[in-house]
C-alpha cells in the first residue's frame, strides 16, 4: 500500500539502497519464527488495524492513542539509513516516519523520565512463535532519554514509499541507526518513560553478549565473532560484499557526544 | 533385500540429493531466476551443507545400534558410505565458507580463527573426519588391524565437536543444536551402557571364577 501523506527526504546517502525484495524477505522478527524467511511467510497473520499505543510512566500527559492519532500531527520524512545487524550483515533502507523526540515531547516527559521502554505486541494468535516459551515474550527494548531525544532516533511507519510491511515491524517501529538492529523494536504497543534502566530482551537472554547500549562499534567484538566488518546485502555468491564497519554505523558526528565519558568496552 | 545393489544405488541418490538441490539453487541464482537462497546466498548454502553433514554423522552413529537392536546385520554395508558422505558435506561446508563468506580472503580467515574459537572446534572435527575418510578403505583396515577400530572411534569426539561448533556460533534459538546433542547423547550413551555392561560382567565373571577356585581348593 502507498502512503497518502506527502513527505520529504531529509537524510540520504550515496550508498545504494537494498532492493525491496531483500529488505522484505530477509528479516529477524522472532515473533513470526526464528528463520530469516519466517517473517515474510507468516506476516499476514498480523492484524495492524486497528492499532493503539499506550504511553505511560513519567509523562504529564499519559494516554492510549489510535495509531492514526499518534501519526497525524507529524510531518512525514523519508530517511535513508544504514541498518547494521549484530550478526554482521547490513542493509540500506529508506524509512518513512517521524522523529521519536517529536512524539515523546507531545506527552511531556517529567524530570524523572531518564529512560524509555518499548514493548512489542504480545498475541500468540498473530505471532505464532510467541507460543514457544524459549523466549521471554513480549519483546522489550529501551533507550536512555538523551538517546531517544537525539534527532536521528526515528519512528517508522513506512519504507520505500509504502506502508511498513508486517514482517518489517508494522504498523510502527523504532529505528536507531547507530545501534545494532535488535534495538530497533518492531510492532510497538507500549511506550513507557521510566526512572531506572529498563529490562531489554536480548540483554536478559545473554547479558555478556548483548548490552543495553548495543552501539555499532568495530572496536568492540561480539564475544563469539568480530564486528570489524560486515556483509552488505544483497551479497553476491562469489564475491561477498565485505565492507568495514564504521563506528556508530557512520553516525559518529551526530551521536558520539552521548557517550563521551563512557568506556564503550564496558558499556557495549 | 538390503544386499541388493539397487538399495545401495538408491541410497547414493538420496545422499546426493541435498547437494544437487544446492547446485540447482546456485544455477537459478546465477541465471537471475527466483531461488530460495535470498540476499545472503552464501550463508544459506553454508548452513544447509552443515545441517546435512551433522544429520549424516548422526545417521552413521545410529547404524551400529540399529543393527544390534533390530538384528539387521546387513545395515553395516552402509556405514562407510554414510560416513564418507558426511565427510564430503562437511568438506563442502568448509569450502563454501572460504569461497562464499571469506571470498578467499585469508587475512580475514586468520582473524576469524583467533576471534571465533568455534572455527577451531569445527576444523578439528573436520580434520578427524578427514583422517577417518583417508583410512576407510579395506587396505587401510588390514594395515591398521586392531588400531583401525581405535582410530575410527574418534568419530565420537568428532560428532561432539561438530555439535559444539554448531552450538557456539548460533546467535540464539539453540533448538537445533540441542536436538542434535540429544540424539548424539542417546547414540553414544547406548555404546557407553554396552561398554560398562561388558566391563561389569567381566568383573563378575572374574569374581565367580575366583569363588569356584576357592571352593575347589
Amino acid at each position: 500500500t502507498k502512503i497518502s501523506q506527502p513527505w520529504k527526504t531529509t537524510i540520504t546517502t550515496d550508498e545504494s539502497v537494498t532492493p525491496w525484495e531483500d529488505a522484505t524477505q530477509y528479516n529477524n522478527f522472532y515473533e513470526f519464527g526464528f528463520g530469516k524467511s519466517d517473517p515474510a511467510k507468516y506476516a499476514d497473520r498480523l492484524k495492524t488495524e486497528p492499532w493503539s499505543i499506550e504511553i505511560s510512566g513519567e509523562v504529564s500527559k499519559p494516554g492510549t492513542l489510535h495509531l492514526e492519532d499518534l501519526v497525524a500531527p507529524n510531518q512525514l520524512e523519508e530517511r535513508i539509513y544504514r541498518f547494521r545487524c549484530v550478526e554482521a550483515w547490513s542493509m540500506v533502507v529508506p524509512w518513512l516516519g517521524f522523529s521519536l523526540a517529536d512524539l515523546l515531547k507531545r506527552f511531556e516527559p517529567t524530570a524523572d523520565a531518564r529512560f524509555v521502554q518499548f514493548e512489542t505486541l504480545f498475541d500468540p494468535k498473530q505471532f505464532p512463535a510467541q507460543k514457544s516459551s524459549s523466549f521471554p515474550w513480549p519483546y522489550m527494548e529501551g533507550l536512555r532519554i538523551d538517546e531517544a531525544m537525539n534527532p536521528l532516533a526515528f519512528m517508522a511507519v513506512g519504507m520505500y514509499g509504502k506502508v511498513l510491511p508486517n514482517q518489517n515491524g508494522a504498523p510502527i517501529r523504532l529505528v536507531v541507526p547507530w545501534k545494532y538492529g535488535f534495538k530497533s523494536i518492531k510492532s510497538i504497543v507500549k511506550i513507557r518513560l521510566v526512572k531506572e534502566m529498563p529490562k531489554t530482551t536480548w540483554n536478559m537472554l545473554q547479558a555478556s553478549e548483548y548490552g543495553f547500549y548495543a552501539n555499532v562499534n568495530p572496536e568492540v567484538d561480539h564475544p563469539r565473532w568480530s564486528q570489524k566488518t560486515e556483509r552488505r546485502l544483497p551479497s553476491s555468491l562469489f564475491t561477498p560484499n565485505r565492507i568495514p564497519t564504521l563506528k556508530f554505523n557512520g553516525y559518529e558526528e551526530q551521536v558520539a557526544y552521548l557517550y563521551k565519558d563512557m568506556d564503550l568496552r564496558k558499556f557495549y | 533385500m538390503l544386499k541388493s545393489r539397487w538399495v545401495k544405488a538408491l541410497l547414493h541418490i538420496a545422499l546426493l540429493l541435498p547437494l544437487l538441490e544446492e547446485c540447482w539453487q546456485i544455477w537459478l541464482l546465477v541465471n537471475g531466476m527466483p531461488n530460495r537462497l535470498g540476499p545472503d546466498p552464501g550463508k544459506v548454502i553454508l548452513e544447509d551443507l552443515a545441517t546435512v553433514a551433522i544429520w549424516l554423522l548422526l545417521l552413521g552413529l545410529a547404524i551400529t545400534p540399529a543393527k544390534q537392536i533390530f538384528r539387521i546385520n546387513d545395515l553395516m554395508r552402509f556405514r562407510r558410505m554414510v560416513g564418507l558422505y558426511a565427510f564430503t558435506y562437511a568438506l563442502l561446508h568448509l569450502l563454501s565458507y572460504l569461497a562464499f563468506i571469506l571470498g578467499w580472503d585469508f587475512s580475514a580467515l586468520w582473524e576469524d580463527i583467533i576471534k571465533r574459537p568455534y572455527i577451531i572446534v569445527g576444523t578439528l572435527s573436520l580434520v578427524i573426519l578427514a583422517a577417518l575418510a583417508a583410512t576407510s578403505y579395506k587396505a587401510a583396515m588390514r594395515f591398521l588391524g586392531k588400531r583401525w577400530k581405535k582410530l575410527h572411534q574418534l568419530v565420537y569426539p568428532a560428532v561432539l565437536l561438530a555439535i559444539l561448533h554448531e552450538w557456539w556460533q548460533a546467535k540464539e534459538a539453540f533448538n537445533e543444536p540441542l536436538l542434535h546433542l540429544v540424539i548424539a547423547s542417546a547414540l553414544l550413551g547406548y555404546r557407553l551402557v554396552l561398554f560398562f555392561n561388558k566391563a561389569f560382567s567381566g568383573i563378575k565373571n572374574q569374581q565367580s571364577l575366583r569363588q569356584t577356585a576357592r571352593k575347589n581348593s
